[in-house]
Protein backbone atom coordinates (compact mmCIF):
# COMPACT_ATOMS: atom_id res chain seq x y z
CA UNK A 1 0.00 0.00 0.00
CA UNK A 2 2.56 2.31 0.59
CA UNK A 3 4.52 1.34 -2.89
CA UNK A 4 1.16 3.62 -4.22
CA UNK A 5 3.31 6.51 -2.65
CA UNK A 6 6.87 6.13 -4.68
CA UNK A 7 4.35 7.08 -8.16
CA UNK A 8 2.58 10.24 -6.21
CA UNK A 9 4.73 12.61 -6.98
CA UNK A 10 2.50 15.47 -5.32
CA UNK A 11 3.26 14.14 -2.04
CA UNK A 12 6.35 16.08 0.13
CA UNK A 13 9.64 14.41 -0.13
CA UNK A 14 10.77 13.20 2.78
CA UNK A 15 7.46 12.60 4.53
CA UNK A 16 5.23 10.64 2.74
CA UNK A 17 7.00 9.29 -0.15
CA UNK A 18 8.72 5.64 0.35
CA UNK A 19 12.92 6.00 -0.28
CA UNK A 20 13.79 2.90 -1.87
CA UNK A 21 17.31 1.98 -0.47
CA UNK A 22 19.75 -0.99 -1.21
CA UNK A 23 22.90 -1.33 0.94
CA UNK A 24 25.37 -3.89 -0.50
CA UNK A 25 27.54 -5.40 2.57
CA UNK A 26 30.27 -8.21 2.15
CA UNK A 27 29.15 -10.62 5.03
CA UNK A 28 30.18 -9.80 8.27
CA UNK A 29 33.31 -7.39 7.32
CA UNK A 30 33.62 -5.05 9.98
CA UNK A 31 32.69 -2.17 7.87
CA UNK A 32 29.72 -3.60 6.05
CA UNK A 33 28.43 -3.95 9.91
CA UNK A 34 29.04 -0.53 10.75
CA UNK A 35 27.50 0.48 7.74
CA UNK A 36 24.35 -1.21 8.57
CA UNK A 37 24.33 0.18 12.02
CA UNK A 38 24.42 3.48 10.89
CA UNK A 39 21.94 3.23 7.81
CA UNK A 40 19.58 1.66 10.55
CA UNK A 41 20.01 4.57 12.83
CA UNK A 42 19.61 7.32 9.89
CA UNK A 43 16.62 5.43 8.83
CA UNK A 44 14.84 5.42 12.20
CA UNK A 45 15.62 8.69 12.77
CA UNK A 46 15.08 10.53 9.48
CA UNK A 47 12.37 8.38 7.95
CA UNK A 48 10.53 6.43 10.48
CA UNK A 49 8.67 3.90 8.26
CA UNK A 50 8.45 5.84 5.26
CA UNK A 51 11.74 3.95 3.58
CA UNK A 52 12.10 0.21 2.37
CA UNK A 53 15.95 -1.34 3.07
CA UNK A 54 17.12 -3.97 1.18
CA UNK A 55 20.32 -5.95 2.13
CA UNK A 56 22.22 -7.39 -0.38
CA UNK A 57 25.35 -9.69 0.99
CA UNK A 58 27.86 -9.73 -2.10
CA UNK A 59 29.28 -12.90 -0.76
CA UNK A 60 25.97 -14.21 -1.25
CA UNK A 61 25.04 -12.59 -4.27
CA UNK A 62 28.05 -11.91 -6.26
CA UNK A 63 26.94 -12.09 -9.93
CA UNK A 64 24.31 -9.71 -8.82
CA UNK A 65 26.52 -7.15 -7.41
CA UNK A 66 28.53 -7.13 -10.46
CA UNK A 67 25.48 -6.94 -13.05
CA UNK A 68 24.39 -3.97 -10.49
CA UNK A 69 27.54 -2.01 -10.38
CA UNK A 70 28.67 -2.32 -7.23
CA UNK A 71 32.79 -2.00 -6.78
CA UNK A 72 33.40 -1.41 -2.99
CA UNK A 73 31.68 -2.57 -0.34
CA UNK A 74 29.63 -1.60 1.83
CA UNK A 75 28.02 0.97 -0.83
CA UNK A 76 24.72 2.30 -0.79
CA UNK A 77 22.13 2.59 -3.35
CA UNK A 78 19.22 5.30 -3.76
CA UNK A 79 16.95 3.32 -5.84
CA UNK A 80 13.61 5.61 -5.65
CA UNK A 81 12.99 8.50 -5.49
CA UNK A 82 14.46 9.97 -8.39
CA UNK A 83 17.17 10.83 -8.60
CA UNK A 84 19.69 7.88 -8.11
CA UNK A 85 22.27 8.47 -5.82
CA UNK A 86 24.91 5.96 -4.69
CA UNK A 87 27.45 6.24 -1.53
CA UNK A 88 30.14 4.55 -0.54
CA UNK A 89 32.09 3.48 2.72
CA UNK A 90 30.41 2.82 6.00
CA UNK A 91 28.22 5.59 6.50
CA UNK A 92 29.63 7.54 9.09
CA UNK A 93 29.74 10.71 8.10
CA UNK A 94 26.13 11.36 8.25
CA UNK A 95 25.61 14.71 6.61
CA UNK A 96 26.82 13.25 3.07
CA UNK A 97 24.67 10.38 3.70
CA UNK A 98 21.41 12.47 4.25
CA UNK A 99 22.20 14.85 1.35
CA UNK A 100 22.58 11.87 -1.05
CA UNK A 101 19.17 10.58 0.24
CA UNK A 102 17.68 13.36 -0.29
CA UNK A 103 16.35 13.82 3.30
CA UNK A 104 14.86 17.23 4.35
CA UNK A 105 17.17 18.92 7.55
CA UNK A 106 19.99 17.24 6.10
CA UNK A 107 21.68 20.09 7.89
CA UNK A 108 21.23 19.83 11.29
CA UNK B 1 79.47 -24.58 -11.30
CA UNK B 2 75.42 -25.98 -11.95
CA UNK B 3 75.07 -27.48 -8.60
CA UNK B 4 71.02 -27.92 -8.03
CA UNK B 5 69.48 -24.74 -6.62
CA UNK B 6 67.12 -24.82 -3.51
CA UNK B 7 64.03 -25.09 -4.30
CA UNK B 8 63.00 -21.67 -3.19
CA UNK B 9 65.38 -20.67 -5.94
CA UNK B 10 64.06 -22.84 -8.41
CA UNK B 11 62.78 -20.85 -11.63
CA UNK B 12 59.53 -20.63 -11.21
CA UNK B 13 56.91 -22.01 -13.83
CA UNK B 14 56.45 -19.35 -16.62
CA UNK B 15 53.35 -17.97 -18.76
CA UNK B 16 53.96 -16.28 -21.91
CA UNK B 17 53.39 -13.21 -22.46
CA UNK B 18 53.20 -13.34 -26.35
CA UNK B 19 55.67 -9.89 -26.12
CA UNK B 20 58.18 -10.94 -28.42
CA UNK B 21 62.10 -9.75 -26.48
CA UNK B 22 60.46 -9.86 -23.24
CA UNK B 23 59.81 -13.68 -22.73
CA UNK B 24 63.61 -14.12 -24.02
CA UNK B 25 64.62 -12.07 -21.34
CA UNK B 26 62.67 -13.30 -18.57
CA UNK B 27 63.24 -16.68 -19.55
CA UNK B 28 59.55 -17.84 -20.53
CA UNK B 29 57.61 -14.87 -19.28
CA UNK B 30 55.90 -14.33 -15.78
CA UNK B 31 55.82 -16.36 -12.87
CA UNK B 32 52.70 -18.41 -13.43
CA UNK B 33 50.21 -17.89 -10.53
CA UNK B 34 52.15 -15.55 -9.39
CA UNK B 35 51.89 -11.70 -9.32
CA UNK B 36 54.22 -9.51 -10.94
CA UNK B 37 54.16 -6.10 -10.50
CA UNK B 38 54.72 -3.59 -13.38
CA UNK B 39 56.04 -0.19 -12.25
CA UNK B 40 56.34 3.17 -14.13
CA UNK B 41 55.74 6.57 -14.76
CA UNK B 42 53.14 8.03 -16.05
CA UNK B 43 53.27 7.36 -20.49
CA UNK B 44 55.33 4.65 -19.79
CA UNK B 45 53.42 2.09 -21.16
CA UNK B 46 52.00 -0.13 -18.09
CA UNK B 47 48.41 -0.62 -18.95
CA UNK B 48 49.44 -1.42 -22.59
CA UNK B 49 52.52 -3.53 -21.26
CA UNK B 50 49.57 -5.21 -18.95
CA UNK B 51 46.56 -5.18 -21.89
CA UNK B 52 48.93 -6.76 -24.48
CA UNK B 53 50.26 -9.52 -22.41
CA UNK B 54 46.21 -10.66 -21.66
CA UNK B 55 45.24 -10.27 -25.20
CA UNK B 56 48.12 -12.92 -26.26
CA UNK B 57 47.26 -15.40 -23.89
CA UNK B 58 43.48 -15.08 -24.44
CA UNK B 59 43.71 -15.05 -28.67
CA UNK B 60 47.13 -17.13 -28.81
CA UNK B 61 46.47 -19.93 -26.11
CA UNK B 62 42.31 -19.38 -25.82
CA UNK B 63 43.39 -18.59 -21.98
CA UNK B 64 40.52 -16.07 -20.20
CA UNK B 65 41.64 -13.07 -18.53
CA UNK B 66 39.96 -10.39 -16.41
CA UNK B 67 41.40 -6.84 -16.62
CA UNK B 68 40.35 -4.53 -13.58
CA UNK B 69 40.24 -0.76 -14.70
CA UNK B 70 40.83 1.50 -11.78
CA UNK B 71 42.55 4.06 -13.61
CA UNK B 72 40.24 4.98 -17.29
CA UNK B 73 37.02 3.63 -17.83
CA UNK B 74 36.98 0.20 -19.94
CA UNK B 75 35.72 1.71 -23.33
CA UNK B 76 38.74 4.21 -22.97
CA UNK B 77 41.37 1.93 -23.04
CA UNK B 78 39.30 -0.39 -25.83
CA UNK B 79 39.71 3.38 -27.31
CA UNK B 80 43.38 3.34 -26.76
CA UNK B 81 43.49 -0.71 -27.80
CA UNK B 82 41.98 0.23 -31.42
CA UNK B 83 45.06 2.44 -31.73
CA UNK B 84 47.17 -0.71 -31.76
CA UNK B 85 45.20 -2.82 -33.81
CA UNK B 86 44.81 -5.75 -31.20
CA UNK B 87 40.98 -6.14 -32.30
CA UNK B 88 39.81 -5.93 -28.75
CA UNK B 89 36.07 -5.64 -29.75
CA UNK B 90 35.77 -8.78 -31.34
CA UNK B 91 36.63 -10.84 -27.72
CA UNK B 92 33.75 -11.64 -26.45
CA UNK B 93 33.36 -11.32 -22.67
CA UNK B 94 33.81 -14.87 -21.62
CA UNK B 95 36.89 -14.83 -22.84
CA UNK B 96 38.11 -11.36 -21.74
CA UNK B 97 36.18 -9.15 -18.75
CA UNK B 98 36.78 -5.98 -18.33
CA UNK B 99 35.66 -4.32 -14.71
CA UNK B 100 35.44 -0.90 -15.04
CA UNK B 101 36.11 -0.48 -11.44
CA UNK B 102 36.52 3.44 -12.20
CA UNK B 103 34.59 4.67 -9.83
CA UNK B 104 32.06 7.67 -10.88
CA UNK B 105 32.42 11.34 -10.01
CA UNK B 106 29.02 11.09 -8.72
CA UNK B 107 29.10 8.98 -5.93
CA UNK B 108 29.21 10.03 -2.25
CA UNK B 109 31.78 8.79 0.15
CA UNK B 110 31.03 8.62 3.62
CA UNK B 111 33.56 7.15 5.53
CA UNK B 112 36.08 3.99 5.18
CA UNK B 113 35.19 0.93 2.51
CA UNK B 114 37.50 -1.69 1.54
CA UNK B 115 37.69 -4.17 -1.38
CA UNK B 116 36.39 -7.53 0.35
CA UNK B 117 33.02 -7.12 -2.16
CA UNK B 118 35.10 -6.60 -4.94
CA UNK B 119 37.12 -9.64 -4.58
CA UNK B 120 33.58 -11.54 -3.31
CA UNK B 121 32.74 -9.86 -7.32
CA UNK B 122 36.00 -10.98 -8.67
CA UNK B 123 36.47 -14.55 -7.53
CA UNK B 124 32.49 -15.53 -8.93
CA UNK B 125 33.55 -13.77 -12.25
CA UNK B 126 37.05 -15.99 -12.40
CA UNK B 127 35.61 -19.03 -11.74
CA UNK B 128 32.78 -18.31 -13.70
CA UNK B 129 35.19 -17.53 -16.57
CA UNK B 130 37.93 -20.09 -15.98
CA UNK B 131 40.19 -17.02 -16.05
CA UNK B 132 43.49 -17.56 -15.63
CA UNK B 133 45.22 -14.45 -15.70
CA UNK B 134 44.01 -10.80 -13.67
CA UNK B 135 45.37 -7.56 -14.10
CA UNK B 136 44.59 -4.82 -11.19
CA UNK B 137 45.34 -1.54 -13.38
CA UNK B 138 45.53 1.97 -11.04
CA UNK B 139 44.32 0.08 -8.06
CA UNK B 140 45.87 3.53 -6.44
CA UNK B 141 43.15 5.68 -7.83
CA UNK B 142 40.53 3.73 -6.17
CA UNK B 143 42.63 3.22 -2.45
CA UNK B 144 43.60 7.28 -2.79
CA UNK B 145 39.66 7.67 -1.78
CA UNK B 146 41.18 6.01 1.63
CA UNK B 147 42.73 8.98 2.57
CA UNK B 148 44.36 7.00 5.10
CA UNK B 149 47.71 5.23 4.84
CA UNK B 150 47.11 2.57 7.11
CA UNK B 151 43.74 1.30 5.11
CA UNK B 152 45.28 1.73 1.84
CA UNK B 153 48.15 -0.53 2.61
CA UNK B 154 45.35 -3.36 4.64
CA UNK B 155 43.43 -3.35 1.05
CA UNK B 156 47.02 -4.15 -0.79
CA UNK B 157 47.45 -6.86 1.55
CA UNK B 158 43.92 -7.90 0.91
CA UNK B 159 44.63 -8.31 -2.64
CA UNK B 160 47.58 -10.07 -1.93
CA UNK B 161 46.36 -12.83 0.11
CA UNK B 162 42.90 -13.17 -2.24
CA UNK B 163 45.52 -13.28 -5.58
CA UNK B 164 47.55 -16.23 -3.20
CA UNK B 165 44.35 -18.17 -2.40
CA UNK B 166 43.18 -17.48 -6.35
CA UNK B 167 45.97 -19.61 -8.21
CA UNK B 168 45.82 -16.83 -10.75
CA UNK B 169 48.75 -15.47 -13.16
CA UNK B 170 48.64 -11.77 -11.49
CA UNK B 171 49.49 -8.42 -12.58
CA UNK B 172 49.32 -4.75 -10.59
CA UNK B 173 50.54 -1.91 -12.50
CA UNK B 174 52.09 0.76 -9.85
CA UNK B 175 52.78 4.40 -10.65
CA UNK B 176 55.94 5.94 -10.02
CA UNK B 177 55.81 9.19 -8.96
CA UNK B 178 57.09 11.97 -11.02
CA UNK B 179 58.78 13.99 -8.61
CA UNK B 180 60.70 11.19 -7.20
CA UNK B 181 60.90 8.59 -9.85
CA UNK B 182 63.09 6.26 -8.17
CA UNK B 183 59.73 5.32 -5.09
CA UNK B 184 56.72 3.65 -6.50
CA UNK B 185 53.49 4.46 -5.10
CA UNK B 186 53.08 0.73 -3.19
CA UNK B 187 56.65 0.90 -3.34
CA UNK B 188 56.82 -2.10 -0.41
CA UNK B 189 54.63 -4.80 -2.78
CA UNK B 190 58.06 -5.15 -4.59
CA UNK B 191 58.90 -7.10 -1.75
CA UNK B 192 55.79 -9.34 -1.37
CA UNK B 193 55.95 -10.33 -5.39
CA UNK B 194 57.57 -12.72 -7.50
CA UNK B 195 58.42 -10.38 -10.38
CA UNK B 196 59.21 -6.79 -10.70
CA UNK B 197 59.44 -5.10 -13.78
CA UNK B 198 60.48 -0.90 -14.32
CA UNK B 199 59.36 0.50 -17.85
CA UNK B 200 61.07 3.23 -18.94
CA UNK B 201 60.28 5.28 -21.83
CA UNK B 202 62.60 7.42 -23.89
CA UNK B 203 62.43 9.03 -27.42
CA UNK B 204 65.68 7.56 -28.93
CA UNK B 205 65.88 8.89 -33.01
CA UNK B 206 62.82 9.90 -32.77
CA UNK B 207 60.61 6.47 -32.06
CA UNK B 208 59.54 5.80 -28.52
CA UNK B 209 61.60 3.57 -27.21
CA UNK B 210 60.68 1.05 -23.66
CA UNK B 211 63.21 -0.02 -21.68
CA UNK B 212 62.69 -2.61 -19.17
CA UNK B 213 64.15 -4.10 -15.82
CA UNK B 214 63.20 -6.80 -14.49
CA UNK B 215 63.61 -8.89 -10.75
CA UNK B 216 62.81 -12.31 -10.94
CA UNK B 217 62.45 -14.23 -7.99
CA UNK B 218 64.52 -17.33 -8.02
CA UNK B 219 66.51 -15.67 -11.22
CA UNK B 220 69.94 -15.41 -10.72
CA UNK B 221 71.59 -12.94 -11.95
CA UNK B 222 68.65 -10.51 -12.14
CA UNK B 223 67.91 -10.64 -16.01
CA UNK B 224 69.11 -7.41 -17.98
CA UNK B 225 67.57 -3.99 -19.02
CA UNK B 226 65.83 -5.37 -22.29
CA UNK B 227 64.75 -2.66 -25.00
CA UNK B 228 61.35 -3.13 -25.91
CA UNK B 229 59.02 -1.13 -28.69
CA UNK B 230 55.67 -0.74 -28.93
CA UNK B 231 54.27 -1.83 -32.25
CA UNK B 232 51.13 -2.74 -33.18
CA UNK B 233 51.93 -5.76 -32.40
CA UNK B 234 52.78 -4.52 -28.54
CA UNK B 235 55.72 -4.58 -27.13
CA UNK B 236 59.27 -6.20 -28.66
CA UNK B 237 62.59 -6.04 -27.93
CA UNK B 238 64.61 -3.84 -30.33
CA UNK B 239 64.48 -5.15 -33.39
CA UNK B 240 67.94 -5.01 -34.79
CA UNK B 241 66.72 -6.27 -38.18
CA UNK B 242 65.05 -9.32 -36.70
CA UNK B 243 62.55 -10.72 -39.25
CA UNK B 244 60.62 -11.96 -36.51
CA UNK B 245 57.83 -14.22 -36.87
CA UNK B 246 53.81 -13.04 -37.01
CA UNK B 247 54.74 -9.64 -35.85
CA UNK B 248 53.06 -6.63 -38.03
CA UNK B 249 56.23 -3.97 -38.08
CA UNK B 250 53.94 -0.91 -38.05
CA UNK B 251 55.30 1.15 -35.05
CA UNK B 252 52.86 3.49 -33.96
CA UNK B 253 52.98 5.87 -32.15
CA UNK B 254 52.20 5.54 -27.96
CA UNK B 255 49.04 6.61 -26.67
CA UNK B 256 49.21 7.40 -22.95
CA UNK B 257 47.84 4.20 -22.11
CA UNK B 258 49.26 3.59 -18.99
Amino acid sequence: MRRKLVRDKASRPGVETVVVIRLYVSGNAPNSMRAIANLEAICREYLKDTYKLEIVDVFEQPIRALADGVLVTPSLAKVSPAPAASVVGNLSDRSSVLLALGIEGASR
Amino acid sequence: MNEPRPAHLQPLPKMPTGIEGFDEVSQGGLPRNRTTLVMGRPGSGKTVFSLQTLLNAVRSRRERGIFVAFEESASQIAQNAVAFDWGLPALPESKLFFLDAHLSPTVVQSGDFDLTGMLAILKAKKERMGAGWIVFDGIDVLLAMLRDPVAEMREIYRVRDWLADNAVTAIITDKLDGRAPEVAQYDFMQFMVDCAIRLERRLEHGASVHRNLLKMRGADPPAPVAKVTLSSAGKRRNPNGSGNSGCKKTRKEVRDAS
